[in-house]
């Protein structure tokens, strides 16, 4: 009897155990699903979006006429963000997709300032139209790879998962693979990019290669003498511990960063240093900060100061936040009554004791220098009729601006009001044309979810 | 706030008064207001400038552009300096002319209750709210509401029926000022207001709560960078997490990776937070100050792109690109 009962219990337990996980098998099963849907989705419409690319960039190569031409290299910059979106959605690390997105990048930027432009007054060189040529031959060739890609992982039943997986346990998924299939694809997008775009037409270099031309002449300095600078630039005594670590070979330049301890412990200081020249960086203080006892006003003075101190004179507050403990101020040179945007600094200031909390050079150091074109062509005046005429102008300043094309240009910038919105608009200075427009974001009220 | 406690003042400029007659208030404190401010001050301010119809916007206590153009309105009106600093000078007028209840606007501010304007109209002639804000209160029972508050002593509770947000941990500034215990001045006065009220005065205004954030990003960008910082560095050194935001906005800006916040940090395989949830944990309010140092520009990485830990790092390509430097735990490569 007793046994027949055990017998009884023991077999409903198991049986509730077996539905239990079959049950639990299922919803794994089903969550798996869903997330190589994700990618599966990702991927075909990656492969979907270079088709359509190709055919654009074949279309706009046979259009004549300027409107229709604009519709196509439009729907081209279009496609484009769209494939760069999609090639996020892939794992990363997994496909090695660098030069493809880079290709793609490319291919939107090229399109947008040839579509936006207008082509009465500057019609398409002969040298854009080579690019835009080449741009289609190589769509046409990636596009094709993908496509061999794509019939080869919807007849082998190919899982993204199942990569993810194996890249995750660390097995190099193995030659023949997906994988390698898009490294030859990348491979060849990497030619592409090289060939056809230089990096100094046009773009900028970015400011740490410019500071590596700027620091070039300047004379070394031993760890020493940059540790004295560090503690020197940021008002500490000579006595504070301090230890200073060589920046690795990623960086263009080569300097130190210099952590320094204060005696009490509980504040230290981290700052990055030019090897040569000695030009500081960058620097953060961390510490907790209390109540704020000075207001924004004082902690901007007390940054001006600071700047002042530094020997960085001549230099205009152009914008000031508070973040509850913290005041942040943007400090830009001024030369001629110009204010040069490119040189900015960042300084931050605690609230409690006005102290130097965060200070970011490295935009003066790698661009501050004479320049020479500072009187523009326009008078204000005429700057002003090219404005919206539902624009009502407040505030106006000359300023050296960095614009789209990674070019400095002389402007006006022009703070404006319209229905309740502040503008800043930056018009070129000698011909008038927007450089930027953009509406000036207010304060984010407060969205507070716990009332809903 | 009861009606005993109203003092006369005698001065020259408020000659003109009607009704009860206010107290002189010291409510500013000492610092110069300038652009980019937050806190009581600054609720203070807009609630006087848009008493005599200078400033019509939401009272947030944020000092943004709206405020900056009403201050230069307000300069130039009187003949001062237009510089949009809120200096003695300017505070002191603003005292002697307007009223301003503290207690009134700040519970309005908790609530984020919508009132009438703030403002000069006798309540007999006010005008019905002009459509906009979902208009509910009328001046009325607004200052009827306002009144009862003050009697039952202010204790922040939200009892009125009220609309949207009561306050949360993110009260910018507000906490503050309050330490600072300042006088309440009266309400209910006939303001002189040196004769030059502008002509368009907006019976309806808000009193909502705001934040300063930086150009370009929301509140809520900045949460889920936070969330991020926090899940894969907490634990770090401070400048370690700022730099750890800072990846994730070079990354932003580099045409590799996707150009949102959101995209580069739900990237499959971007971040070992996002794979294993740990996104999800609340952040801690140093999280949310590194996010913003690095959106204010700050970048401890050199313009890094990519950073692991030497130790835990799973996949070998990582350690092959060119480190820039190592804080706390985390190498930060390109």
């Amino acid at each position: 009897m007793f046994r027949a009962i055990t017998i009884a219990v023991l077999s409903v337990a198991l049986l509730g155990t077996g539905i239990f996980a079959y049950q639990t098998h299922q919803e794994k099963e089903a969550l798996a699903i869903s997330h190589e849907n994700n990618y599966q989705r990702a991927f075909h419409q990656l492969s979907y979006h270079m088709d359509q690319l190709e055919d654009e960039l074949g279309a706009s190569l046979a259009t004549n006429g300027a409107s229709q031409f604009s519709g196509s290299l439009a729907e081209v910059w279009r496609i484009s963000s769209l494939a760069h979106n999609e090639m996020g959605e892939l794992p990363l690390g997994m496909i090695p997709a660098k030069e493809t997105d880079q290709y793609l990048a490319n291919v939107a930027e090229f399109s947008y300032e040839t579509a936006v432009r207008d082509r009465e007054e500057e019609p398409l060189t002969d040298e854009e139209y080579d690019k835009l040529e080449n741009f289609y031959s190589q769509a046409k060739e990636i596009k094709h790879d993908l496509r061999t890609v794509q019939a080869q992982a919807l007849n082998n039943d190919f899982r993204w998962s199942d990569v993810e997986r194996e890249l995750m346990s660390e097995q190099n998924p193995g030659e023949g693979t997906m994988v390698s299939s898009f490294k030859s694809i990348d491979q060849k997008a990497k030619g592409f990019s090289e060939n056809n775009w230089n990096d100094d037409a046009g773009f900028s270099l970015d400011v740490n290669k410019r500071l590596a031309k700027v620091v070039k002449d300047k004379e070394e300095l031993s760890e020493e003498e940059i540790i004295k600078k560090a503690k020197a630039f940021l008002d500490l005594p000579t006595t504070v511990d301090a230890k200073a670590e060589k920046l690795g070979e990623g960086m263009p330049y080569k300097g130190y960063q210099v952590v320094i301890e204060d005696s009490d412990g509980e504040r230290n200081y981290m700052i990055d240093m030019t090897e040569r020249g000695g030009l500081p960086v960058w620097a953060l203080q961390s510490r907790d900060i209390t109540e704020p006892k000075i207001g924004l006003n004082e902690a901007s003075e007390r940054a001006k100061e600071f700047l002042e101190d530094k020997g960085i004179t001549d230099v205009q507050l152009v914008d000031s936040k508070q973040y509850d403990t913290i005041g942040t101020f943007q400090f830009v040179p001024v030369k001629d009554d110009v204010r040069l945007y490119p040189d900015a600094l960042i300084v931050e200031i605690a609230l409690d004791d006005g102290d130097l909390v965060g200070f970011k050079g490295a935009n003066y150091f790698a661009n501050h220098r004479e320049r020479h074109d500072l009187s523009p062509v326009l008078t204000l005046d005429d700057a002003l009729d090219e404005l919206h005429p539902n624009l009502k102008s407040r505030e106006e300043h000359l300023a050296v601006i960095e614009n789209q094309n990674g070019d400095e240009v002389l402007t006006y910038e022009i703070f404006a009001t319209m229905n309740g919105d502040t503008y800043r608009i930056y018009l070129n200075a000698d011909t008038g044309l927007e450089e930027e427009v953009k509406r000036m974001q207010e304060a984010e009220p407060v969205y507070d979810v716990d009332v809903i | 706030m009861l009606k005993s406690a109203k003092i006369l003042s005698i001065s020259a400029l408020t000659a003109t008064l009607l009704l009860s007659i206010p107290q002189t208030s010291e409510a500013f404190s000492d610092q110069v207001i300038q652009k980019g401010a937050t806190g009581d001050d600054v609720v203070e301010l807009q609630a006087r400038l848009q008493y005599i119809g200078y400033y019509t916007d939401t009272i947030d206590g944020v000092f943004g552009w709206g405020t900056y153009w009403s201050v230069q309105e307000y300069q130039e009106a009187f003949g001062m300096e237009v510089d949009g600093l809120v200096g003695d000078d300017l505070k002191a007028r603003l005292n002697k002319t307007t009223n301003y209840d503290e207690q009134f606007v700040h519970e309005a501010l908790e609530n984020g209750r919508k009132f009438t304007h703030y403002g000069t109209t006798p309540l007999e002639i006010q005008k019905g709210p002009k459509g906009s804000k979902g208009g509910g209160s009328t001046g009325g029972q607004s200052d009827q509401s306002s009144n009862q508050e003050g009697a039952s002593g202010g204790g922040g509770t939200p009892s009125n029926e009220g609309q949207s947000p009561a306050q949360s941990g993110q009260d910018q500034g507000q906490g503050q000022d309050q330490d600072q215990g300042q006088p309440e001045a009266a309400p209910e006065q006939q303001p002189d207001t040196g004769g030059e009220v502008p002509e368009e005065q907006n019976n309806e205004a808000n009193i909502q709560k705001a934040t300063n954030v930086p150009d370009g990003f929301s509140e809520n960008d900045i949460q889920i960078m936070s969330n991020a910082v926090y899940g894969e560095a907490r634990g770090e050194p401070y400048v370690g997490q700022v730099a750890v935001a800072a990846v994730i906005i070079n990354r932003m800006n580099d045409s590799e990776f996707p150009n949102t916040a959101s995209g580069v940090i739900f990237e499959p395989r971007a971040f070992t937070a996002v794979a294993d949830g740990q996104i999800y944990l609340t952040p801690d309010e140093t999280a949310r100050k590194a996010v913003l140092d690095a959106i204010n520009g700050q970048d401890p990485s050199n313009g890094a792109t990519y950073y692991y830990n030497p130790v835990t790092a799973t996949s070998g390509w990582i350690f092959g690109r060119p480190t820039i430097t190592q804080i706390g735990k985390h190498v930060f490569a390109n």
